[in-house]
């Protein structure tokens, strides 16, 4: 399966009503050490101050050092908050690339950085980011239910 | 077809001091290193084996609170289960911990953990944790019981 395939535009939603069976949001702010854009898995880099970059996961520093989801876009030096814990609406399209319920989704090895995929088994390294939430309702998911885990040393 | 965990119950342990742990009562028979989800519909509440299927495990998977740390024979016996942190549940059988599998309720036998990406299509999945290698489990709760 391919990475999620995020809209443009409105693609990533904060959520903020605690009605329902959603969990509101839970954001933190940091300094961006690069452009990023929404829907962009983020990792503090420790040698810059723990400015906020886009990571990847065929880097294992990266990947045992993500912090969560951008909620929105920033240069170099701006401000950034991103998503570490409760639901993000997330509008995705194209064949294979749609949130699905059920799936556990991590960070993706994509060149450049920053890409959400369905997790592989027995991968060098995963960091988790959460699961595709459909409710009781198989096959496409508006929801990505957070539980982010940085990827451990695998041994 | 889900691929379900196979490990030794008599050596599962916390990892290290850093493993968060809880104890609640038990409402039937638990062996160590199975994953339990709290059932407050009853008093006082209890903890049981979690499943995933279609037919029961929207409440149970939604409901998850950890990983049995000891065995109990029947109800209303005290389980220490872990909340967080790591695990060991050491090698047995076919299907050991994998370094980077990302493990879930199972949809086949209560309790036990399988491997994310197998369960059946209408099961109820939620993330238990994750293999650090063949012997230590990270756990990463997450019952969101999303319908697959």
């Amino acid at each position: 399966m391919a990475d999620l395939n995020i809209a443009s535009t409105n693609g990533v939603t904060e959520v903020t009503s605690t009605g329902g069976s959603l969990i509101a949001t839970t954001t933190a702010k940091g300094i961006a050490g690069g452009t990023i854009l929404p829907g962009q898995v983020v990792y503090a880099d420790p040698s810059v101050g723990n400015r906020i970059k886009l990571a990847v996961a065929s880097d294992p520093f990266q990947a045992s050092h993500v912090v969560g989801i951008a909620l929105g876009s920033a240069s170099p030096n701006q401000p950034i908050v991103y998503a570490t814990a409760g639901d993000i609406g997330l509008s995705t399209s194209g064949a294979g690339s749609i949130l699905t319920s059920g799936v556990v989704y991590a960070l993706s090895a994509s060149a450049g950085g920053g890409s959400i995929a369905p997790i592989t088994d027995n991968p060098a390294s995963v960091a988790v980011l959460g699961i595709g939430n459909g409710g009781t309702v198989a096959g496409n998911a508006s929801y990505l239910r957070l539980s982010i885990e940085p990827a451990p040393v695998v041994q | 077809m889900t691929t379900e965990l196979t490990y030794d119950a008599s050596k599962v342990l916390p990892a290290n001091d850093k493993t968060v742990t809880a104890i609640g009562l038990s409402g039937a028979a638990i062996t160590a290193g199975q994953v339990v989800w709290l059932d407050a519909s009853v008093t006082p509440n209890q903890v049981k084996p979690a499943k995933s299927d279609s037919a029961t495990g929207q409440g149970q998977a939604g409901s998850i609170v950890g990983v049995a740390l000891n065995s109990v024979n029947g109800s209303l016996q005290a389980v220490t289960y872990a909340v967080s942190g790591d695990i060991l549940l050491p090698p047995s059988g076919a299907n050991p911990l994998t370094g980077g599998t990302v493990y879930a309720v199972s949809d086949v036998n209560a309790g036990n953990l399988a491997i994310a990406s197998s369960l059946s299509s209408g099961s109820f999945v939620s993330e238990v944790g994750q293999a650090v290698n063949g012997t230590i489990f990270r756990l990463n709760l997450n019952p969101v019981a999303a319908k697959k």
